[in-house]
């Protein structure tokens, strides 16, 4: 398994577990719905897209996803038992990351191709410089 | 700052919003600013087919040596993984120039991109169904399999006589 100290965009990044090796197989997105077999997005020649969610980059598509995946949106990042959160980043509007919480608080992360991470902050991921995720925009929360 | 994205079919141009860098500027064609991380693209692009992205323009494919294209493919290529293997949605993985530099050289890249495809997949799709202006069967099970979409690619190639 690749040890990483950093990713190159991601300057704020610093403490983190890396738990997979890197895989073209799934993304942030598929990641945070629990799902390891599939590339989810919207706009993508071949990416998996539910056919009832508008196909745009959007963050009311991005929280339609999960909503059809038993989630709603909720207030905070709180860790509540027997329910888990995932965190949705924009930057300008726009969706670009998902990261899902862990029974210990914990989130963990796809970063694109790059591996699965384990992050204790939201924060770790911010960063409004180019190429950078922006900040969590929305929490959603379902029943474990 | 929106970046011209080339789509399937040769006129077909899209507006796809990339992160713009606030940090500093940087004058590249005097149509918009250039990322810093990217100057250096900039000039790679300066070199052979000044503004061809930056205005939509359409220009013929330049013709290169093919050890000077290769070069130039390789280090577009190395740039653009480096700077957007963190990122998640296709459309904005394909808009960085880099990329757009590699859909600018036209049906000389394609070699390229499969060979590379070939050994590692990666997400070529847009570049290959903007150069070639074909998409390969690919069935609807598979959406999402970028895996299989890569061999799909690979095979297309192969039968396309581009790569062995």
């Amino acid at each position: 398994m690749t040890m990483r100290s950093g990713y190159y965009w991601l300057p704020n990044l610093v403490d983190f577990n890396v738990t997979s090796e890197s895989t073209l197989k799934y993304n942030c997105f598929a990641w945070a719905l629990g799902d390891n077999s599939q590339w989810i997005a919207p706009t993508g020649h071949y990416d998996y897209w539910p056919e009832s969610i508008p196909n745009e980059l959007t963050l009311d598509s991005i929280t339609e996803l999960f909503r059809q995946a038993g989630y709603e949106v909720c207030g905070d990042d709180s860790l509540e038992d027997g329910y888990e959160k995932v965190a949705i980043y924009i930057k300008d509007d726009v969706p670009t990351h998902a990261a899902r919480q862990l029974g210990d608080g914990r989130w963990t992360s796809k970063l694109g191709k790059y591996e699965d991470i384990v992050h204790d902050s939201l924060d770790a991921l911010n960063g409004e410089g180019f190429g950078e995720y922006g900040s969590v925009a929305l929490f959603m929360v379902r029943p474990l | 700052m929106t970046i011209m994205l080339k789509t399937k079919g040769a006129s077909a141009l899209d507006k796809i919003p990339y992160p713009e860098d606030t940090s500093s500027g940087g004058a590249y064609s005097g149509e918009y600013m250039l990322p810093s991380a990217f100057r250096s693209v900039g000039s790679i692009i300066l070199s052979y087919r000044p503004l061809a992205w930056s205005t939509g323009s359409e220009q013929p494919a330049p013709t290169f040596d093919a050890a000077e294209l290769e070069r130039e493919f390789q280090e577009l290529a190395r740039k653009w993984k480096h700077e957007v293997g963190h990122l998640s949605v296709s459309s904005q993985i394909a808009a960085h120039p880099a990329y757009q530099s590699i859909i600018d050289m036209g049906d000389q890249a394609l070699p390229l991109i499969l060979k590379d495809l070939k050994a590692e997949p990666d997400h070529w799709f847009e570049a290959l169904v903007a150069i070639s202006d074909e998409t390969p069967h690919i069935p609807e099970h598979h959406k999402g399999d970028l895996i299989a979409v890569s061999k799909a690619w690979v095979e297309w190639g192969k039968m396309k006589r581009y790569i062995e």
